[in-house]
């Protein structure tokens, strides 16, 4: 498979009181059309900030990633981040909200359409009138995913979206994903510090270290899905991330 | 939008997007609960001084402040003062709106301009409207431009100060959404900024509606020859004080009413906040 998405020596350094620290150093990285990729790795090991110089949220000291070959330095539609937090607009229904991205890009009655079905695709139909205010954590961030498919995007970015979440709802919305993302093929990459979730997610899982960020392995995890984290496969590939959690 | 993932058992689902309507029950006990402390104090009021407890001129029983308020109802002066009243209110206040709106939205948006005019206009916010009072009517004239100023003045600091902070606070948790979507400069603004800012700007114009009626009172009773503050004058200079508490009466209950509409308005044009305000904070709270 061509390379969809490269990063580049990706560098990237925060200002603080002290002077720079290096939050970054020499990211590079490559992902396939339609691939589901984890970055995982401890907290402060950068990999939120990594997100977001992709996202173009941030911006990186030195290095480029290429998007179908094109160098890209702001946020775009064709990427579409979804964050840990819902934020969900309190003023917008349920309905608004998924179509917030693409209004004004298509006519009234069309935006209905697409809203209506994305919000059956991640279960949320009868939530189409109610305010955010009105949904559970789970629910929220099942519409803010809506939302990110809304702009049909060609990569979903997720910054921990389920680790706000109650044991069980992250396990349905783990699973929810991932036939969202077999059947419509997007190419995504999970940021996650939990080691079953990047197991049961990952096609390949970059392990970040910090101090400063970077990438300490890439470990392919080519086994079928749906994946249980507790199966005898995993306990190799398991300690094998957990290892590498350490410095 | 706060971490609202622990509270997933105890939200109640309501799968229409409207909140609940209140039934005709709830509206008679919340009619009851608001008049009962006030019919209890007309009440008792009127015993005492029937049974001869209260000194009639000093303390006119509530009979007699209702017939006075018969007559001047009758004949059409009250609707006359109250007409002149309501006018400079409406006045002061539509101007303070285009002043203030523009304004706190402007220092909202640039907080680079805040530091130059942050100072001034605090300077400013501490005189009350009162103390201008002689200075307008020297520079205005005794008639209504003096009187509008200083509702104007009165009504100004509060729609603006909670427009300036309202867009102000606006979530940068928001504003990144709306970025990574490529909205335009206006598409921020009028998407993201103004419905933000919405809730923070009605509480300032309710507090500003609210402080202009307090004060134009105040500068209708000090030089005026209509509205209610006049008419409270009037029963002074007549020695009828049952006529001075019509007045204050009355006051209160326009006051009490504008409030009303403002109240339903804000229900009528931010239906999301509805949850929020079955909290309800008191209104002497917040000011």
């Amino acid at each position: 498979m061509a390379n969809f998405l490269e990063i580049e020596t990706i560098t990237k350094y925060f200002n603080i009181a002290n002077g720079p620290v290096k939050a970054l150093e020499n990211i590079n990285f490559e992902v396939a059309s339609g691939e589901l990729i984890c970055l995982l790795g401890p907290s402060e090991c950068g990999k939120t900030t990594l997100l977001r110089i992709i996202a173009g949220l941030e911006k990186q000291e030195s290095g480029q990633i290429l998007l179908n070959g094109q160098a890209i330095d702001a946020s775009g539609p064709e990427r579409g981040m979804i964050f840990q937090e819902p934020r969900l607009f309190p003023w917008l229904t349920v309905e608004e909200n998924v179509g917030f991205g693409i209004k004004g890009r298509y006519g009234k009655k069309l935006l209905q359409t697409i809203g209506q079905e994305l919000l059956e695709i991640v279960g949320l139909s009868e939530f189409a009138k109610a305010w955010p205010s009105q949904l559970s954590g789970g629910m929220a961030q099942r519409a803010a995913i809506a939302r990110a498919l809304a702009a049909d995007p060609l990569i979903l970015l997720l910054d921990e979206p389920f680790a706000a979440l109650d044991a069980q709802t992250r396990t349905k919305l783990q699973t929810d994903f991932l036939s969202l993302w077999q059947s419509t093929h997007k190419t995504c990459i999970h940021v996650t510090h939990d080691i079953d979730e990047a197991l049961i997610l990952g096609q390949r899982i970059i392990v970040m270290h910090p101090s400063p960020g970077r990438i300490k392995k890439i470990i392919p995890n080519p086994f079928p899905y749906p994946r249980c984290p507790d199966d005898p496969d995993f306990i190799t590939l398991k300690k094998e991330l957990r290892d590498s959690f350490l410095p | 939008m706060k971490a609202s993932a622990n509270n997933e058992q105890e939200k109640p689902i309501t799968l229409t997007g409207a909140f609940d309507k209140p039934t005709y029950k709830q509206i008679l006990t919340k009619l009851f609960q608001g008049l009962a402390i006030p019919l209890c104090i007309f009440v008792l009021w009127e015993i005492l001084s029937s049974m001869g407890w209260l000194n009639l001129y000093l303390v006119p029983p509530p009979s007699q402040i209702w017939d006075r308020l018969l007559t001047v109802a009758g004949n059409g002066l009250l609707l006359k003062h109250i007409g002149a009243s309501l006018y400079r209110v409406v006045c002061g206040f539509s101007l303070a709106l285009c002043l203030a709106l523009p304004l706190g939205f402007l220092l909202g948006l640039l907080p680079g301009v805040r530091g130059f005019l942050s100072p001034t206009l605090s300077f400013f916010q501490q005189i009350p409207a009162i103390a201008w009072i002689p200075m307008f009517i020297l520079w205005l004239g005794i008639d209504e431009a003096s009187k509008i100023a200083i509702i104007v003045y009165s009504a100004f600091f509060p729609i603006f100060l909670n427009t300036l902070h309202g867009i102000a606070s606006t979530d940068s948790k928001l504003k990144e959404v709306a970025y990574t979507y490529g909205l335009s400069r206006w598409g921020l603004m009028s998407r993201v900024y103004f419905p933000s800012a919405a809730p923070s700007v009605f509480i300032g114009m309710r507090l500003g509606l609210s402080y202009c009626w307090r004060s134009l009172v105040a500068a209708e009773l000090l030089g005026a020859s209509k509205g209610i503050g006049y008419l409270i004058q009037e029963g002074r200079e007549m020695a009828q004080p049952d006529l001075m508490l019509v007045g204050v009466l009355v006051i209160g209950l326009i006051g009490l009413s504008l409030d009303f509409v403002f109240r339903r308005l804000e229900k009528k044009f931010l239906p999301w906040q509805a949850k929020v305000d079955t909290k309800e904070v008191p209104k002497w709270q917040i000011s």
